[in-house]
């Protein structure tokens, strides 16, 4: 509209604001059946500067329909080869306009869309805005409302098909990308990108060029407001279906971040076999191979690939982490499947007959009430749990947030331990594990650690019906077994307070006691002997890796049944070959976790990187009562140290042999537990130290049942009965008392924990690396702790922590400062204890008094919110400022912090005054000075400025480098070494797991051999596996 | 398994359980008290600080405030005098050497001239005890600075009539801002006045609250300074001008409330009279027992009283003979506050005229700091200890030099009633007025120091190891 055109009284305001043109690029190809209708929306817009551009092949017939409906469009004939490249002309054809809009030629945008759009890129600073797109003829059928993708380029829509609109979605927001039906970009933005990338034509254009602006910076919108209606397509025939699926692999290569990579491809990779895998059981060969085709095709064209990622790479600058909240979480594709196909009635059908098929089968195998009562117990220990696995696992005690895959595995192949001060120590096996866990999940880290603990009550009454149906005896026994293994409330209160280790070894103790057995002669196995060192010591590794103190189970185990041989009768070369089998399943594990044990031997605080740092448990009774938390509070818990009692009285023969060697076990275990408290001394996590004996107690049980009928059947009700009944009874109890811990659905976990409630602290990054100093009682304080004095403290890095902080190496120089520093504070030995720990990069001190947050008992606490010593030592720190906190907790912030990364100048400008700290080695204008490297000091690490290598010095604990200015980069030298390792590492777990799947292929092969042979007849034990007791199995 | 082996088995197992479970016997934690007042740095603790609040610095200031830093270890010590004029002005400090046994006196003024001076005293090396001294016009004030802020800090013994004038002084050293109420509790109740509610003492500053002013014409202020967020450390000092007949300067280092209370020194008629006053904040009213030992041989019965919640009274003390030394103890139901303030008014000398509060003791110790031992060469200095655990000890007190300690004097304090030691100048040697002393005992002792001429003054020693 021109200025002339205006109503006289019109404001002048409203005739100043400048219209910003835009460029409407219309790409026609082929007949374009729908195009004057295309042409005639923009004809009929609202938008007073709008200009609309043709791109079509030389046909005058289009030129002539143009010109028939819309005049004043320009028409540019060249030789348009895809749609990307078509548009891609409006690059170098256009110039002045601020914004272009991209349309098919079968979209008809409504008269208000263009204007809405622009009104919308400016309202919310947007790069790329897009309309809602609804059906041509039924324009109350939606069709997009912006896309999002999964992590492998997968895209997905919330939009089901056919879905009605109702407004449901209308609503401005950040999507991952809008489609190239109709967008408006902008021009500046278009140009930078280099425009579409045509090679991504037809499929993932919109996806790609979405995508790079992401990666710049640039915001993604819909605009809901802004309608657009589309003809829809034909449906996709294969040759499209292999187009996009490939550019969308192309996209996928091209834009995500070289670490994040690394897992992602693979993973892609993997799900695209499986997805073909299926599609070829199906015979859909023609899907199969489009799916793999991707690959391959992007593998022949990987030259074009990478210089396409080299240059969406080069205009990066929002890292992945940011994108990723944009992402779908999970696979669309699965989402997908089970939206479209579960949904569907046929579906519905089959799947409830093959459910009841399903739960016939089950009821068959339950039928028996010994399976019920297994059942029962196994979906409580589920229920009880289920609001761990629905809503959140609190990151209390040890349990720690995981961070990404690409992290996981960076710190795994890291030379250098980050944790507390750093020190140079090999990573724990454990992030490797972890790693793995999240790939499963598909990188849904809560969901992986839910299932660990919601699973791990049912899994460890797998074990333990499994030793114990050949310790006590099939049936009754073993299931008895398992429940009791079950319902004794050690790993309810190892998950409540965040004990993950113990709880990881409560899960691995019966299968690596029942290898120990078998391998020590004592139970009879099935399988061959190295098989079962081997599956033994992968499960006391897996063990290991959680909880380091695992290790010595198989000893326990020995020790246990040494101390009872006079009632036993275990001969002395019994025993040594025990010790031989012990020592043959610890070294395994040790060897796969090679090369993280070398660790322990250095010197430092070996204690607390073995978590010997806790509080004993005062009471004996509690400890024979299992009872170490708020779990499992009932009289009834004394029923499990009853039995046992009671087992030992009437069991006999074998059962009676077996009933001493698992009270000495308990014996042994329970000593353990108490020995602290008799030493005075630290103690490790109870729970993990009493498995042994929550095992020998549950073991104990089934052989009590295996006895009870026995002798009922031998002599008939008698005062052994009598007793065995009551102690029956009590289990009884103490089940109720599980029970009712499955009403809140927890375990009595708690719902939140410090490090959501500090997870503010990770934007503070942008200030200076730091850390975190927690102090405060060592049962209160999150994470691996040390012990100074009666507190203890862990650190953590740049915010609240994660699993990389965790498992920290015994230390050194770096350890002892942080415990002095904490020792001079608690006896008051300072007054400025933010200079002691300032050094150490400590921003923040955190001084919970709760595992959670949550009100404090005062006069428990002497009002303070910590411990008397501590809040003393506190109270007259001249350089630490107290922040607002959740209850429970008192935060300081360190007035004396020196960022971690740092360079002290050497020169101020004031006269007289220190000089201060300047954060940050990377810039330009980093002046001449010491580079601080707040990391234990080691001669590995080297820096390098503009001149060279920079002189390397100690600066009390840490690391100096004198630089004379400009930027400089730290690098750890005896990174190489690491590498030869991690193969060596992944060597012996691949060499260990063929050596348990080939002698299972070749067991099951034999058997069934055997089985043909023998027609039927049950399946014979190995001649070298027949036990020397002669226990039966 | 045969029987014989099950049985060693069962008992075996019964013997190892019994003799765990009687070796794990959870250990009850021992009752501490938690001593209030400022403490002396252990022998092991290297650096320490101490907080001084009241004072100010400025020529025409109310109490002209000097700093005195005593060093009781035969190690030298170093101390670093920051004073703090608020978070707009930068602080100023000093470095000083103490040596072995000896006192350094920093005048305030001295090292920055400030109407609200907040002095912060860093000590290293040596153990090192810190006092403060303020004066107005003749009259002096002394007592020690404080080592840690409390959330809570009562005062008993205030007034704000006729001629009295009443300051809490609130110091913030600290990088956070302060938050603190301030309530007063009467004879007729507790007052709580707005302006007195939500005081922000802005962090690296002192703040000097009038109470005079807030709380005008009230016999009997008890003043509680709560902290509702950050750390403050609080101080009063009382001028009276001679209205009610009583005229001096005097200076309270807060306390927390206890049930037990130990008052040293106690002297009446003849121009000496002592005021015990004792405020109960809590909402519990308590029966308060005083019982009086005095130096001469007599007695007389204890005195109990009740005293209802929320309320503060002065126990009449005319019972106690006339010119006999005493010392008394409070015992209370529920945790209270007792302060004596003690004043010498006409027909003794103009030159030892005065008033000096002393907010009792709340515990014993086995060591007592005392600096400085003479405030002024020609002054009447002594030192009195009374036994807080009814047993006779005897103490030694002695001084640092660099050859080692030397003992000054070794006395015997009674089961009940008090020993009084007088400081003279041959005891003390040519450095009299400018060493500190150590007192020893063998077991939990009180020790309060009393000076006269010119004036009177009363401090407490410092406690050293808990008792």
């Amino acid at each position: 509209m021109d200025a002339e055109e205006l109503p006289a009284d019109a404001e002048p305001t409203e005739r100043a604001a400048p219209i910003p043109p835009v460029v409407a690029i219309v790409v026609a190809r082929g007949a374009a059946p729908h195009l004057e209708a295309c042409l005639a929306a923009f004809r009929d817009t609202d938008y007073p500067d709008l200009t609309v551009l043709v791109v079509t092949e030389a046909d005058d017939d289009l030129s002539r329909r143009v010109a028939a409906v819309m005049p004043s469009a320009f028409v540019r004939s060249v030789a348009v080869t895809s749609r990307a490249a078509g548009a891609n002309e409006a690059i170098e054809t256009v110039a002045g306009a601020p914004f272009l809009l991209f349309c098919h030629d079968d979209a008809v945008c409504e008269p208000t869309a263009v204007r809405v759009l622009v009104e919308e890129a400016y309202r919310s600073n947007a790069a790329i805005v897009g309309p809602k797109v609804v059906d041509v003829a039924r324009p109350e059928i939606l069709r997009e409302v912006g896309w999002s993708i999964d992590r492998f380029a997968v895209p997905h829509s919330d939009v089901e098909r056919d879905e009605l609109d109702q407004e449901q979605h209308d609503g401005v927001r950040d999507v991952f990308f809008v489609s190239d039906t109709c967008m408006l970009v902008r021009a500046d933005l278009f140009a930078e990108l280099g425009g579409f990338d045509a090679a991504c034509d037809p499929g993932a254009a919109d996806l790609d060029l979405c995508w790079r602006a992401r990666l710049a910076g640039a915001r993604v919108l819909i605009a809901p407001d802004a309608r657009v209606r589309h003809f829809e397509e034909d449906p996709a025939g294969d040759q499209d279906r292999a187009l996009a699926q490939r550019h969308r692999v192309r996209a996928l290569l091209v834009s995500t971040s070289s670490a994040r990579l690394l897992w992602v491809a693979p993973v892609a990779f993997l799900m695209h076999l499986v997805e073909a895998i299926i599609f070829l059981a199906r015979r859909r060969r023609d899907r199969a191979a489009i799916l793999l085709g991707a690959w391959t095709w992007n593998v022949r064209h990987f030259s074009g690939v990478r210089v396409a990622r080299q240059r969406a790479q080069a205009a990066r600058t929002v890292p992945d982490r940011e994108i990723y909240s944009l992402q779908f979480r999970g696979s669309a594709r699965v989402a997908m499947f089970l939206s479209r196909s579960l949904h569907a009635e046929d579906r519905v059908r089959v799947i409830s007959q093959r459910s009841r098929l399903a739960a016939d089968t089950a009821a068959t195998r339950f039928r028996s009430v010994r399976g019920l009562v297994l059942l029962v117990v196994a979906c409580l220990a589920v229920i009880g749990a289920r609001d761990l696995l629905i809503g959140r696992l609190a990151m209390v005690g040890q349990i720690a947030a995981w961070p990404d895959v690409s992290e996981l595995w960076r710190s795994f192949t890291s030379a250098w331990r980050f944790a507390d001060l750093g020190s140079q120590a090999p990573a724990p096996p454990l992030f490797a594990l972890v790693g793995a866990i999240r790939v499963v999940v598909l990188g849904a880290g809560g969901l992986g650690r839910g299932l660990l603990v919601v699973g791990a009550i049912p899994i460890a009454m797998i074990g333990a019906q499994r030793v114990g149906r050949r310790i006590a005896g099939s049936g009754w026994p073993g299931a008895v077994a398992a429940a009791v293994y079950g319902i004794i409330p050690l790993p309810r209160n190892a998950i409540a307070a965040g004990r993950i280790g113990p709880l990881m070894f409560y899960v691995a103790a019966p299968f690596v006691l029942l290898a120990v057995a078998q391998l020590s002669g004592w139970l009879p196995h099935q399988w061959p002997r190295r098989r079962i060192a081997v599956l033994g010591g992968l499960g006391l590794a897996v063990a290991t890796a959680w909880w380091p103190l695992a290790i010595a189970f198989p000893f326990v185990v020995l020790v246990g049944v040494l101390v009872v041989a006079p009632s036993t009768g275990d001969t002395f070369a019994g025993i040594r070959r025990a010790g031989r089998c012990a020592a043959v399943t610890t070294g395994l594990a040790l060897l796969v976790l090679f090369p993280w044990p070398i660790a322990f031997l250095g010197g430092g605080d070996r204690t607390g990187a073995l978590g010997i740092v806790f509080e004993p448990v005062g009471s004996f009774g509690d400890l024979l009562r299992f009872l170490t938390g708020s779990n499992g509070g009932s009289i009834g818990t004394w029923a499990f140290v009853v039995v046992g009692v009671v087992v030992a009285l009437v069991a006999s023969g074998d059962a009676g042999v077996w009933a001493a060697r698992l009270w000495g076990i308990a014996l042994v275990s329970w000593c353990l537990a108490a020995l602290p408290t008799w030493l005075g001394a630290p103690s490790p996590a109870v729970e993990g130290i009493l498995v042994p004996a929550a095992l020998a107690m549950a073991m104990l049980a089934g052989i009590g049942v295996s006895a009870f009928l026995g002798e009922i059947r031998r002599q008939g009700l008698g005062w052994p009965q009598a007793v065995s009944v009551i102690g029956a009874a009590g289990l009884v109890v103490a089940t109720f008392s599980f029970v009712g811990d499955t009403v809140g659905g927890r375990w009595h976990q708690p719902t939140n924990d410090w490090k959501e409630t500090l997870s503010w602290m990770s934007s503070q990054r942008d200030a200076g690396e730091f850390r975190v100093l927690w102090i405060g009682a060592p049962n209160v304080v999150p994470g691996d702790i040390h012990r100074s004095g009666a507190d203890g403290f862990a650190l953590t890095n740049n915010g609240p922590g994660d699993l990389r902080d965790t498992l920290p190496p015994p230390g050194g120089a770096g350890y002892e400062a942080a415990a002095d520093a904490v020792e001079r504070l608690r006896t008051r030995r300072t007054v400025r204890f933010g200079g002691l720990v300032g050094k150490m990069a400590v921003r923040y001190i955190a001084i919970p008094s709760r595992v959670d947050p949550g009100p404090v008992v005062e006069s428990v606490l002497d009002g303070t919110g910590s411990g008397t010593a501590l809040a003393v030592g506190l109270a007259d720190q001249l350089d630490l400022r107290e922040i607002d906190s959740a209850p429970g907790l008192r935060l300081f912030e360190n007035t004396a912090w020196i960022p971690g990364r740092t360079v002290i100048p050497v020169k101020t400008s004031v006269p007289g005054e220190s000089p201060k700290p300047v954060a940050g080695i990377d810039a330009p204008s980093t002046p001449s000075g010491t580079v601080l490297w707040s990391q234990q000091f080691s001669d590995a690490w080297e820096a390098r400025g503009r001149r060279g290598d920079l002189p390397h010095s100690r600066v009390e604990w840490a690391n100096g480098f004198a630089t004379p200015g400009g930027p400089v980069v730290v690098t750890f030298a005896r990174q190489w070494w690491r590498w030869p390792l991690v193969l060596i590492e992944l060597a012996i777990v691949l060499v260990l797991a063929r050596q348990v799947l080939r002698r299972g292929r070749s067991a099951r092969r034999r058997r069934r051999g055997q089985g043909e042979s023998a027609l039927g007849e049950p399946t014979s034990v190995e001649p070298d596996s027949v036990s020397e007791s002669g226990v039966p199995s | 398994m045969i029987g014989g082996r099950r049985s060693a088995l069962v008992v075996g197992i019964a013997a190892v359980l019994v003799l765990a479970g009687v070796l794990t016997q959870p250990e009850r934690d021992p009752e501490t008290g938690i001593a209030a007042g400022p403490r002396l740095p252990a022998a092991e603790q290297s650096t320490a600080a101490w907080f001084c609040a009241e004072g100010t610095s400025s020529p025409d200031g109310r109490a002209d405030e000097e700093i005195e830093i005593g060093n009781v270890d035969t190690r030298a010590a170093q101390a670093i005098v920051t004073v703090f004029g608020g978070s707009e002005v930068a602080p100023v400090r000093r470095k000083y050497a103490v040596a072995s046994g000896r006192v350094v006196r920093v005048r305030v003024a001295d090292i920055a001239a400030l109407p609200d001076p907040g002095v912060l005293v860093e000590v290293s090396g040596g153990r090192t005890v810190v006092e403060h001294r303020i004066s107005r016009g003749d009259d002096t004030a002394l007592g020690p600075c404080a080592r840690e802020p409390a959330s809570t800090t009562r005062f008993a013994a205030g007034t704000t009539g006729k001629g009295a004038e009443l300051w809490l002084a609130l110091f913030n050293p600290f990088p956070d801002d302060a938050i603190v109420d301030v309530r007063a509790t009467s004879e007729s109740g507790i007052r709580a006045p707005g302006s007195l509610q939500g005081l922000v003492v802005p962090r690296f500053s002192r703040l000097s609250v009038p109470m005079h002013d807030r709380v005008p014409r009230v016999d009997l202020v008890a003043t509680e300074v709560t902290t509702r967020r950050g750390r403050v450390v609080a101080e009063q000092s009382l001028a009276l001008d001679g209205s009610d007949g009583r005229r001096g300067l005097a200076l309270t280092l807060g306390s927390e409330a206890a049930r037990r209370w130990w008052f040293p020194i106690g002297l009446t008629g003849s121009g000496h009279s002592e005021r015990l006053v004792i405020s109960n904040s809590s909402a519990l009213s308590t029966r308060v027992t005083v019982t009086f030992a005095l130096d001469a041989a007599a007695a007389i019965e204890p005195q109990s009283l009740v005293l209802p919640a929320t309320s503060v009274i002065s126990v009449d003390l005319s019972r106690v003979p006339p010119d006999i030394g005493f010392s008394l103890a409070v015992a209370s139901e529920v945790p209270i506050v007792a302060e004596m303030v003690g004043s010498t008014t006409a027909p003794q000398p103009a030159d030892v005229r005065g008033i000096a509060a002393d907010l009792g003791f709340t515990s014993g110790a086995k060591e007592w700091a005392v600096v400085p031992s003479r405030l002024a060469p020609g002054s009447d200095d002594t030192i009195s200890m009374v036994s807080t655990d009814g047993r006779p000890h005897r103490v030694q007190i002695s001084r640092a030099t660099d050859a080692g300690r030397r003992v000054i004097a070794r006395v015997k304090v009674p089961a009940t009633g008090r020993v009084t030691v007088t400081l003279s100048r041959d005891a003390l040697g040519a450095l009299g007025v400018n060493v500190a002393l150590l007192v020893r005992a063998d077991g939990p002792v009180a020790v309060v120091r009393e000076s006269t001429r010119p004036g009177l003054t009363r401090s407490h020693a410092v406690r050293g190891s808990p008792s």
